[in-house]
């Protein structure tokens, strides 16, 4: 007997009582679309999830500057300026799991619009991928470019914080705000971010081209310059170079006497404080740690067994917490899917075992004119595995539904998952062969005779 | 050898402990092209000696040859090959598929054989279904059909894989007089112009009375009319 032909004497028998097929396989749609829209729905959530925990910052890796160790006493991260610019482009050109990556100055100074005045807890020196990296965006202005950092512009990017305390509320696109005397012209605002996970205020910022605060305001990296020590200890006031640094300080900044000694390794010419790098995604953290020490190894000429001179950090805690915290949305949405598909299953058994024994005149006439028993097997196999393939298919189509009304009426982030379009249709399948093939069994370990005779 | 040969045929029913002949010793032939009808009062093994003759049970000793073939030797499922390939099935209550019009229950047979095509069996059972008349009936339900309609129906059915045997279990029990005259002279025509052995079970002497021969069984023997008539219509 042909497979084909198999199928269409299911689906003859089907269509003869339309209504009990509709109610028997009630339960596999139900259940595949509660699973199809869970999983969208879940899986838009979870991204969602994902999304701002990777704003702040569950995908960005840390690169530092290494130790200086002079005489077993270490000087702390950053206290060798190895890093420059050019890793970090380096860095994005040839790490395949990097994103993007921003260089970093820090800087800590005094900023002054009009009466008023503000020290911002971070000032950056960056690029524009720094808010690429931070996935920050712009709410007013915009961003500088990276011909304004090539440049060395007066330009600069305030958060929510300094519009508030220096403008109190009124934009201040446009405007100019000194920052150690030297005037920046204000290009956007960036939207707020509130708090960091360690209480921190994040839109206490200022970000600038790396170039404009390296050379123009704090001159070399890491000094934390107060704008009144400053004061004090410059000998003239206020003075026309001070207010136009137009003046490029050294190129070549000298290590000190014991810096050298010390430190074998050469200190690059334009070091940066650090480099901010985004990876693809969180699972893809380690691999871009491992690619950007290889790179750096290479780039520092470090040997193996020499110290690096330069430390990576991440958020492994977060994203590990992530991760598990999705693993367990995924396994508790998978239990539901199996519960109410092995409940649509136990239906389908049901029903067919009703089918059967209400056909067993059927059967027998079938048997009578020809047809074996692995025939009758198959027939009400392929009517279970035909039913439950048509409700996964109609559950599908009913749950994407679902979730499409969900992501339209309720705003909910959804996300359409093929992984469990292909498990449901999968399941369904084996649901109605491990469901069908009892009532099918029995029916062909049916007597023709009593069959036949069967009222 | 004759068409059917049945040599010594017992059968025994076990139920618990207790052994339940039904069929003693029977021996009997039918000749190709015969048309004989199996007389006997309910309880006297004549349905049992149908499903062994029919293929569809096996006897518990004794031989049954068909068409030169030992069916009592076949598995179940050679033997739902010799049900599919040889014989057709008539019976009283007529066991058409419900909801599944005249046409298919007529093509039903044919899905179990693999050498047709669908374009093929749907032609094949038309053809059948023209011939007991029931031309303008092809898409009709058995439900929209008489008495005497589906009993043509079913009968075309048996008729749809050509078999050399037909077996008809009390064709007529459900079926006024006159249209149980018109199916039986279905059968004596079949038997008559295509030479099908027909085989008809059945306790009604006016029914009877349409075979050629007549075989009495009672209590598990055969009475009389075992042997086929020798000068009998053979084709």
């Amino acid at each position: 007997m042909k497979s084909y032909r198999t199928i269409r004497t299911a689906l003859k028998a089907l269509r003869r009582n339309p209504m009990r097929a509709l109610l028997t396989t009630l339960g596999i749609v139900i259940g595949v679309a509660a699973v199809i829209a869970m999983m969208e729905i879940g899986a838009g959530s979870s991204a969602a999830v994902q999304k701002s925990i990777s704003s702040m910052g569950a995908n960005v890796v840390l690169v530092m500057p290494g130790t200086a160790t002079s005489s077993g006493i270490s000087f702390g991260s950053g206290s060798v300026m190895t890093l420059t610019p050019d890793d970090g482009e380096a860095i994005l050109k040839e790490c395949p799991a990097v994103r993007t990556a921003a260089p970093a100055v820090r800087s800590r100074t005094q900023v002054v619009y009009g009466n008023r005045n503000w020290v911002p807890s971070s000032m950056y020196g960056t690029t524009p991928a720094f808010l690429d990296v931070r996935d920050w965006t712009v709410v007013d202005g915009e961003s500088f470019t990276e011909r304004d950092v090539l440049n060395g512009n007066k330009v600069c990017l305030i958060g929510q914080t300094l519009v508030r305390e220096l403008f109190e509320g009124t934009s201040p696109v446009g405007k100019e705000i000194r920052v150690k005397n030297v005037a920046f012209r204000i290009v956007g605002v960036l939207g707020s971010k509130g708090a960091n996970m360690m209480g921190m205020d994040q839109d206490d910022i200022l970000l600038a081209p790396w170039t404009t605060i390296k050379y123009r305001v704090t001159g070399s990296s890491l000094q934390t310059a107060n704008q009144s020590a400053a004061a004090a200890a410059s000998s003239t006031v206020n003075t026309l170079s001070n207010l136009y640094p137009g003046g490029q300080p050294g190129l070549y900044p000298l290590q000190s006497e014991v810096q050298a000694a010390d430190t074998p390794m050469p200190v690059r010419f334009t070091n940066i404080d650090q480099i901010l790098v985004a990876a693809r995604s969180a699972p893809e953290i380690p691999a871009a740690i491992d690619q950007m020490t290889d790179l750096l190894h290479e780039r520092h000429h470090i040997r193996p067994g020499e110290s690096d001179d330069f430390t990576i950090r991440d958020m492994t805690e977060m994203s590990n917490t992530l991760s598990s915290t999705t693993r367990l949305m995924t396994n508790l949405l998978l239990c539901v899917a199996m519960i109410s598909l092995v409940v649509g299953g136990v239906g389908i058994m049901n029903i067919m075992l009703v089918s059967v024994t209400e056909r067993t005149r059927e059967i027998g006439l079938r048997m009578s004119v020809g047809a074996r028993a692995r025939d009758i097997l198959r027939q009400f196999l392929v009517e279970a595995v035909v039913l439950c393939l048509v409700g996964g298919a109609v559950g599908i189509l009913l749950g994407h539904g679902g979730s499409t009304l969900v992501r339209i009426l309720l705003h909910w982030p959804v996300q359409t998952s093929p992984t469990a379009i292909a498990a449901s249709v999968i399941v369904s399948a084996a649901v109605g062969i491990l469901f069908g093939y009892y009532p099918a069994w029995k029916a062909s370990r049916l007597d023709p005779i009593e069959a036949l005779r069967y009222e | 050898m004759e068409f059917i040969e049945l040599h010594d045929i017992y059968k025994t029913y076990y139920i618990g402990d207790i052994s339940v002949p039904v069929l003693k010793g029977v021996s009997m032939t039918v000749a190709r092209g015969e048309m004989v009808a199996l007389m006997g009062a309910s309880g006297s093994g004549k349905s049992t000696l149908m499903n062994i003759l029919g293929c569809l049970d096996r006897s518990t000793s004794g031989q049954y040859w068909l068409d030169g073939e030992e069916v009592s030797k076949l598995s179940a499922d050679q033997r739902a090959m010799v049900r599919n390939r040889k014989l057709g099935f008539v019976f009283q209550n007529f066991n058409l598929l419900p909801r599944t019009s005249a046409l298919e229950n007529v093509a039903m047979p044919l899905t179990y054989t693999s050498d047709l095509s669908d374009r093929e069996a749907r032609r094949h059972a038309r053809e059948v279904l023209v011939r007991v008349g029931l031309e303008d009936r092809l898409d009709h339900e058995p439900s929209q059909l008489s008495g005497g309609q589906q009993q043509r129906v079913a009968i075309a059915r048996a008729l749809v894989n050509h078999p050399p045997l037909l077996f008809a279990d009390e064709p007529t029990g459900n079926l006024d007089s006159h249209t149980s005259e018109e199916i039986l002279r279905m059968f004596v025509q079949l038997n008559e112009t295509d030479g099908i052995t027909i085989i008809m079970v059945t306790h009604d002497a006016e029914v009877a009375r349409h075979a050629r021969r007549i075989i009495h069984i009672h209590d598990g023997a055969i009475v009389n009319g075992a042997a086929a008539e020798p000068g009998g219509p053979v084709s």
